[in-house]
């Protein structure tokens, strides 16, 4: 398993569009990958999961995945999760 | 004839009657054969793709940002894993047809969306139930309406105007959307401001009072719709609808500041209050922010915001507008907002009750984290702090006493701020109005809130329709407390009054706020050329004069009276 924090930079955190961007990237990955805030875990890929999860600016999130493509889709995760506005 | 109905988004449309019949259809819960599982899984999945595809095909011809986010948001919803996984274990488990299953499986969703106690959340359940109709639209064969095949100026009339309707084709032939439910927070109130079709949602009964074909006339500013037009009356609207877009096109374009035409400068700043909000504002267009409320970081939350959080956003913000000016209201919570870690008990009377500073001063902890935060991000450019709710020269030393210990927290945790951080307060209780002159030796500026200064001067709750008729911003009392504010600023060199409440966008607020000799309006951003052109089309002097003829009159009807003549007069196609 590969895992690494990123701090959410979209003013809007997690919701709409942004997470309509996390689980579209997470798609595009074989590997199962997770978002874990607080003592949330949910799935990368199910965008209900990530806009429901209340994820706002600021918040610090865990990046963990888990499987063939790991390093590469956790790496590009927390690029995107950082660099969105 | 005409019909009213309630305001959803401003403008003026002419256009032909669509009215959409798009049936949400019946679904039961019959059981399937189990040798024919596959063939509905099946099915169900060529429906889904199929819709993911017609979203896919359209997001490439949408140039709105808010239409492209809830497409590609729809379209995510519908490509999520669970979606297929979950309905072909429910067929096969449950021997339950497609179009159940497709239901169950949204319905859900939708369901634990609306639980949720963010009110951004919530309103996505019916987005939710909108991509399901369309998907069982898909499964079933029912032609779901279809934008594309409108090809001339039309007014949407439905029972439900849904997200989707909009999403189906191109919008330039779309002049009005009429919708018998929905308010102006609905989605797509939203998409309809933020589109600028002009909307008016409520009219009992509009699919059987229009009919299909026939020329309606939508007026979102005035929120009605009038039909059954005749020749005369369809020239005149035409005018009108020209005229309308001749005014909003030089608006748009202003970006001077306001001068009147003796060349006496007014400031005119934005207000503003959630995320979407901050985005559009362009600093080149606003003198500054003369509002920044800071209760939607509060609000939807679990648990408190941090330093460091708040820290962030005000930072942000404070760049974004360079050197122009940022004044940050400390959280007014209470009254009718409230969140679910503030313990505020249920009052009999919330105005007069528990909130804002009343609320912070017992509350240090909380209102100290979020001064700590004003005050590291005073560095990075031109921010001050502006306290609400304050009745008394006791609340103002309150406030003052844990700033200063947030500035020796600070001092200590050896972060750096703005010493001299300019601090004011809002005037929206009438005893700081009456003693302005002794409360601005203490305080660096005042902001007069309107909304709050009127009801409790007239002692009148506004949305109470039994009294809202005296709800009158021009009462002679309440143009004295403003006077009497301005005045008191006037004395000093660095002091200013400004005013963010409703009254400084109204036209006929504008020349009294003119004539008084107010500093600085701080208006809903959507208003701020509308206000910096009526302030350029008064002359000081004599607007000063009429005003001061005006503080001799003891009727309210009186003074609204001649400021609509004043106003006739010099606003002209303006008012």
């Amino acid at each position: 398993m590969f895992k690494k924090d990123a701090v959410v930079k979209s003013k809007t955190g997690l919701h709409a569009r942004p997470g309509s961007m996390v689980a579209e990237k997470a798609m595009n990955f074989d590997s199962e990958i997770s978002l874990v805030f607080g003592d949330k875990k949910v799935d990368a890929k199910e965008v209900l999961d990530v806009v429901t999860s209340n994820i706002n600016c600021g918040d610090k999130v865990s990046i963990e995945a888990e499987g063939p493509d790991e390093e590469q889709a956790v790496l590009e995760l927390v690029e995107l999760i950082e660099t969105m506005e | 004839m005409k019909h009213y109905g309630t305001k959803v988004s401003n403008g003026l449309g002419l256009g032909k009657c669509v009215i959409i019949n798009d049936v949400v259809p019946e679904v039961n819960d019959s059981k399937i054969d189990s040798t024919s599982i596959d063939n509905e899984i099946l099915k169900v999945n060529n429906s889904i793709d199929e819709c993911i595809k017609s979203y896919e095909n359209i997001i490439n011809s949408l140039i709105d940002d808010d239409l492209k986010q809830l497409c590609d948001f729809n379209k995510m919803v519908l490509k999520a894993k669970s979606l297929k996984t979950d309905i072909e274990n429910n067929i096969r488990e449950n021997l339950i047809n497609g179009a159940y299953a497709i239901t169950s499986y949204f319905n859900k969703k939708a369901d634990d969306l609306s639980k949720s106690d963010n009110n951004y959340l919530k309103e996505r359940s019916t987005d939710i139930i909108d991509i399901k109709n369309k998907v069982l639209k898909s499964f079933m064969g029912i032609k779901s309406f279809d934008l594309s095949e409108i090809k001339e100026d039309s007014i949407l009339v439905a029972h439900e105007i849904t997200p989707n309707i909009l999403l189906s084709g191109d919008l330039s032939y779309v002049k009005g959307i009429i919708s018998e439910i929905g308010g102006k927070t609905s989605h797509v109130g939203i998409l309809a401001n933020t589109l600028g079709i002009p909307a008016v949602f409520g009219i009992k009964d509009s699919i059987k009072i229009f009919s299909d074909g026939e020329l309606l006339f939508i007026n979102g500013n005035s929120s009605y719709v009038e039909n059954e037009l005749d020749f005369s009356e369809i020239n005149n609207i035409k005018d009108l609808i020209k005229k309308e877009l001749e005014i909003k096109k030089e608006l748009d374009q202003i970006s001077d500041k306001a001068y009147t035409i003796d060349n006496k400068y007014f400031e005119v700043c934005a207000n503003s209050g959630d995320l979407v909000e901050l985005d559009k504002i362009d600093k080149n267009k606003i003198d500054g922010v003369g509002l920044f409320r800071t209760e939607f970081l509060y609000l939807n939350k679990q648990v408190p915001p941090t330093e460091e959080y708040l820290f962030n956003v005000f930072k942000n913000f404070a760049e974004k507008l360079g050197d122009k000016k940022v004044i940050i209201r400390t959280l007014d919570i209470g009254g009718d907002k409230k969140c679910s870690y503030i313990d505020i008990p249920k009052e009999e009377n919330p105005f007069l009750g528990y909130r804002a500073i009343r609320y912070c001063i017992d509350n240090k902890e909380l209102f100290k984290t979020l001064l700590k935060a004003i005050l590291r991000a005073s560095v990075y450019g031109n921010i001050s702090i502006m306290y609400p709710m304050i009745s008394s020269l006791e609340d103002i030393k309150a406030c003052n006493a844990i700033l200063n210990e947030a500035k020796s927290d600070l001092d200590g945790e050896e972060k750096i701020y703005n010493k001299n951080i300019n601090v004011g307060v809002m005037v929206e209780i009438p005893s700081i109005a009456v003693c302005a002159e002794e409360i601005i030796k203490y305080v660096d500026f005042f902001s007069i809130g309107t909304n709050d200064l009127v009801q409790y001067t007239l002692a009148v709750d506004r949305v109470n329709p039994h009294v809202s008729k005296y709800y009158n911003w021009f009462n002679p009392g309440v143009i004295k407390l403003i006077k009497n504010t301005i005045d008191s600023t006037k004395k000093y060199e660095n002091k200013f009054t400004g005013m963010c409440g409703e009254l400084a966008a109204d036209p006929l607020g504008i020349i009294l706020l003119v004539g008084l000799g107010l500093d600085e309006f701080s208006v809903n951003i959507n208003s701020v050329n509308k206000v910096k052109k009526l302030i350029s089309l008064l002359n000081y002097e004599d607007t000063n004069k009429f005003v001061n003829e005006l503080l001799e009159l003891d009727s309210s009807l009186e003074i609204e009276k001649k400021l609509d003549e004043f106003a006739k007069k010099n606003f002209g196609k303006y008012y």
